[in-house]
């Protein structure tokens, strides 16, 4: 059964003109002019239980609105969705308890006071009984190491610290769907792999539904098995991460050693980017000519000490993605 | 029920110790309170001996110095609720504090009283304090006191939710500190809390008894100058009628603006 079902869900919203000048001001007092901007367009999706979905997007496209509706803060202009059967904008409350938002540039917790603090009164407000509530505390505190910080007033916290702590708040109430918008921007390496790791042990062991936004490759590479792509408020591609590798992957590189001197074969699609003495590397445009032909060419007349096939990072695919306008993106599928 | 009552008494404990987080706040505001009670004190001594009266508009110099302890003591203990809901809907913490599982007027109502639940007190004791020194002791007998506790306690609420209903506006309107600005100095004027209405032009105090600001500051005040169970009743009763309409009018506002609510951000 899809925990989330998404169809046709659309959001426009006027944004006002206002025409430059001190009479543009006052023209636009009386006669105020709006343009229609359409956050989201009409997307249709379903995501299953336990699944961790990626949903990436360059800024503006339409992310975060789709996340608040699915949380129901925002009203859809059209369309439907229900996330756990419920109707999001209509059954906020109900849908609260059993769902968990997470935005990496905001925080739920009080600023002056410890996380212990936000922690017993997130209890309180999702009517949480003492003793559960304790023990699932006791499970988050060890998973996410964040003992040394429960009594640390949250402003003092690093980023890094804060985030543990914030997506402990969130899943005190033991959310069935998390929706996770930005959770590592700005965090340092090390702070993101912790993140991107308490995501996947949580969803492995708790089947918790993860939908998380990210504009870095590395989260969706690391963390997700699926991933939507957004562009203009329109999907662009609903797949598994492999299969956007493939179906986006234009060029692949191989980097060979040799066992003696030689001649990189000319074929078409193949550009020789590093020729030395006893290593080659050579770009395959992979529409041109298949990867296996180029590798029996090789394997055929050079002496081949070493081979490794790279592609692209997740990264370049995806701004390639972005840089193509969605609807031709679309069609091009 | 019992539950949903505890989820807001917990945001309103955890609310005050947050507030607690600063303490040097909180006395900087008394500060302020002592300044003015200090101020009006004597300009009122001034007055009441200029004028060689020992009434004016049957106050006496302890009774007026009283009644703008409560009064003070009401309007600068109130947190600014409205700024609050304003900046969470221009920078989208909405999307937190919306998206729980309690009733979001209530949730910044605790969250008010919790931010009251400090600096009043501490404002009144200071005001009295002074007050006592400069003018005497009250007029009103200390088992008047919790009545007239009651009636602040409604005239807080009922500037909770003046300014909720202002912080909504938000969602129409890019700042609503224009709106604020319009309330706050009506209840300064109108609403009595630097003269009493007795003071005013008969016209004038026919206007401003029919409006809710007078419950905010001059209806609880004026328990301190003259204490009777009837005026006390009637005090009650004319706030819990403005808290009513009052909120009703704030609930028709949140409705009608989070249908509309466009967070930014998104």
């Amino acid at each position: 059964m899809a925990v989330v079902d998404v169809e046709n869900l659309r959001k426009v919203y006027p944004v006002k003109r206002k025409q430059p000048g001190f009479l543009g001001s006052l023209r636009s007092l009386w006669q105020p002019t709006y343009n229609q901007i359409t956050a989201v367009d009409a997307i249709s999706f379903r995501i299953e239980r336990g699944e961790v979905v990626g949903f990436v997007g360059p800024n503006g496209a339409g992310k975060s609105t789709t996340i608040k509706m699915l949380t129901g803060i925002l009203f859809p202009t059209s369309g439907s969705a229900r996330v756990l059967g419920l109707a999001p904008w209509l059954e906020r409350q109900r849908l609260a308890f059993r769902i968990a938002s997470v935005f990496g540039q905001r925080s739920q917790l009080w600023y002056h006071l410890p996380p212990s603090d936000s922690f017993a009164l997130l209890a309180r407000i999702y009517e949480l009984d003492d003793r559960p509530f304790r023990e699932r505390l006791g499970q988050l505190v060890e998973r996410f190491g964040i003992a040394p910080y429960l009594d640390v007033p949250v402003r003092r916290l690093s980023l890094g610290e804060r985030m543990r702590c914030e997506i402990a708040a969130a899943l005190l109430h033991r959310p069935e769907v998390v929706f996770l918008d930005e959770p590592t921007i700005g965090l340092d390496v090390v702070a993101k792999q912790e993140i991107r790791g308490m995501v996947k042990a949580l969803n492995a062991d708790e089947e918790v539904t993860f939908l998380l936004t990210s504009h870095d490759a590395g989260d969706i590479e690391q963390v997700c098995r699926r991933v939507i792509v957004i562009n203009h408020g329109a999907i662009v591609f609903d797949d598994s991460v492999t299969d956007l590798k493939r179906s986006f992957l234009r060029h692949k590189v191989i980097d060979l050693k040799l066992g003696r001197e030689g001649e990189p074969p000319r074929l078409p699609g193949v550009t020789v980017r590093v020729a030395e003495a006893f290593r080659l590397r050579l770009e395959v445009d992979v529409d041109v000519q298949p990867i296996e032909k180029v590798i029996a060419e090789l394997v055929s007349t050079l002496a081949v000490a070493d081979l490794t096939i790279e592609e692209p990072p997740l990264e370049e695919i995806i701004a390639a993605i972005y840089a193509a306008t969605g609807r031709s993106v679309a069609a091009g599928r | 029920m019992r539950r949903r009552i505890q989820k807001y008494l917990a945001v309103l404990s955890v609310t005050t110790q947050s507030s607690l987080a600063y303490p040097l706040d909180t006395f900087a505001r008394c500060g302020f309170m002592a300044m003015v009670i200090f101020v009006f004190a004597q300009l009122w001594t001034t007055t009441f001996q200029l004028s060689g009266r020992s009434l004016v508009g049957g106050f006496d110099l302890a009774r007026m110095v009283w009644y703008l302890v409560l009064t003070e003591t009401i309007i600068m203990s109130c947190p600014r609720v409205f700024t609050k809901i304003d900046q969470e809907v221009k920078n989208g913490d909405l999307a937190y504090t919306l998206n729980r599982p309690y009733n979001y007027a209530l949730f910044q109502y605790a969250t008010y009283l919790g931010n009251a639940a400090l600096v009043l007190p501490v404002n009144f004791l200071v005001g009295a304090g002074l007050a006592y020194l400069l003018a005497g002791p009250p007029r009103v007998a200390p088992v008047a006191w919790p009545a007239i506790a009651v009636c602040v306690i409604l005239a807080i609420s009922l500037n909770f939710v003046v300014e909720l209903a202002i912080g909504l506006l938000a969602f129409w309107f890019e700042d609503t500190y224009a709106f604020f600005w319009i309330y706050q100095k009506t209840v300064f004027t109108l609403g009595g809390l630097f003269l009493p209405l007795d003071l005013f032009p008969t016209t004038l105090r026919r206007v401003a008894e029919n409006l809710p600001f007078t419950a905010i500051a001059y209806g609880p005040a004026r328990l301190t100058a003259t204490f009777s169970e009837g005026l006390f009743l009637n005090t009650v009763a004319t706030q819990l009628v403005w808290l009513l309409v009052l909120g009703g009018a704030t609930v028709l506002i949140y409705r009608g603006g989070v249908r509309r609510l466009n967070v930014n951000g998104g």
